[in-house]
């Protein structure tokens, strides 16, 4: 059903917002015009706040005065042109506006089918009035007006809350507290050594070899990597993963260590090695010396 | 402006619920861990007459504060002497998100090596340790809170 209010000579279609006179002049409102003469309508008569016009039309979102005042300057101005009669938007200075009809000029709603929109077929509903401006109908009219004012409250109260700037500071607030929380704990809490992304990597056959030189020396992925090209280091029968860590020794000045941690991913098993005096001559040696550990390790 | 404050609304989900995952106390409670560990290369005055140094640890964490260490292995020195040992720590652990604090309560020998082994295996009754940690698959990453490169374990899952 389509719902037509009648207000004087003006027709107006609540489904597809156009409003025409008697002479079949029409006019498209748009969305906001069309939600505050709605507005009016439902309180003929009575005085309707800039702000309660802001909460129900603007559904809350900061906008200017002038915002409304451009509204209603282009409702009056398609009053004009459809020439209208008896039927007026009446400014309240410093409050608001009201919609202003003359008697037997008041707002009927009338139901129409939508698939035969003929004049015949239209239920008439008459709401009458003795005052211009102040008639006491407007309660009964409310509720016949769509659209439903329950729906349009629920729905205005989460939009205004999503469109509010106050949300969008207060969620900006929270998500860069997170991040820095996140950031700050991560700082805090991690296994660095397990972390293969600082490491060189090098596959020999089936075995991968993960390697990371803080020493001063710096040359075990020079040597390393000499090696696997020379084939100087021996191949692991298991396909192992080994993190290699080299650092300079805590407790012995000019010593190497080297550090490894051997993983068997077949067998879900591992060793730890620590060798504490590793020099550019036996590094590859200790190494080999590991692998051949593991391969212990994993014929076990 | 509804966009964005949805958007937001979102992201501020996701990182609170990636922080509440990645906070997650994993339980350590029950759970057993073996570490093989092997040192060659000593030069430090008390190891240098040592050849190698091997160890197989089992970590059992009986309760939420207790943990069990188990301990075996043997130095042999550079004549090729093997000298066995085994003992258990009785360790009281405190784990709270990701770190672990380790307090040597005593030292219960099975079978001692040599006179400066034992000294050195009995020097942390009464010290605590602290640990940051992280599992991974079957694997126990055990680390100080500054990395310490001596510091570093990784022990696999044996239960």
């Amino acid at each position: 059903m389509t719902q037509i209010v009648q207000i004087s000579n003006l027709r107006i279609d609540t489904d597809s917002r156009d409003i025409s006179n008697l002479d079949g002049n029409s006019i498209a409102l748009r969305p906001l015009s069309f939600e505050v003469l709605n507005h009016l309508i439902k309180h003929v008569g009575k005085c309707v706040t800039r702000e309660e016009f802001f909460s129900v039309c603007w559904k809350g979102a900061i906008v200017s005065d002038q915002a409304l005042t451009n509204v209603i300057s282009n409702i009056r101005n398609t009053f004009t042109r459809l020439k209208a009669l008896g039927v007026e938007v009446k400014t309240v200075t410093k409050i608001g506006y009201k919609l202003c009809v003359e008697p037997g000029s008041i707002p009927q709603i009338m139901e129409e089918p939508t698939l035969t929109p003929t004049p015949a077929t239209l239920n008439t509903k008459t709401y009458s009035t003795d005052q211009i401006c102040n008639q006491a109908n407007v309660e009964a009219f409310k509720q016949t007006v769509l659209p439903s004012p329950t729906i349009t409250r629920v729905k205005s109260g989460l939009d205004r809350l999503l469109s509010s700037k106050m949300t969008s500071l207060l969620l900006i607030a929270m998500v860069v507290i997170g991040v820095l929380v996140h950031a700050l704990i991560g700082l805090n809490n991690s296994v660095a050594f397990k972390d293969t992304s600082s490491y060189q990597k090098f596959v020999n056959d089936s075995q991968t070899l993960f390697i990371e030189d803080s020493s001063s020396a710096n040359i075990a992925s020079t040597l390393i990597q000499n090696a696997l090209l020379n084939n100087q280091i021996h191949a692991n029968r298991c396909g192992m993963t080994y993190l290699l860590r080299v650092y300079d020794s805590k407790y012995d000045q000019g010593s190497l260590n080297l550090s490894a941690f051997a993983f068997d991913k077949q067998k879900d098993d591992n060793s730890n090695y620590t060798h504490f005096s590793v020099t550019k001559h036996n590094l590859v040696s200790v190494l080999n010396d590991l692998i051949q550990k593991a391969d212990a390790l994993c014929a076990a | 402006m509804r966009r964005l404050n949805s958007l937001l609304i979102v992201l501020l989900f996701a990182i609170g619920s990636f922080l509440m995952y990645s906070r997650l106390t994993p339980t350590l409670s029950g759970t057993q861990w073996s570490c093989s560990t092997k040192k060659k290369g000593f030069t430090s005055s008390s190891y240098k007459r040592y050849r190698k140094y091997e160890e197989f640890n089992v970590l059992n964490f009986v309760t939420d504060k207790q943990l069990n260490f188990f301990q075996k292995g043997h130095l042999i020195d550079q004549h090729g002497t093997v000298s066995d040992f085994e003992l258990i720590y009785d360790i009281r652990y405190r784990s709270d998100k990701d770190h672990l604090s380790f307090h040597f309560e005593q030292v219960d020998w099975n079978k001692k090596g040599s006179e400066t082994f034992v000294r050195d295996k009995n020097s942390v009754a009464g010290l605590t340790f602290d640990y940051i940690y992280e599992i991974h698959g079957n694997s126990l990453f055990l680390t100080n809170i500054t990395n310490a490169e001596d510091s570093n374990y990784v022990c696999f899952k044996a239960d």
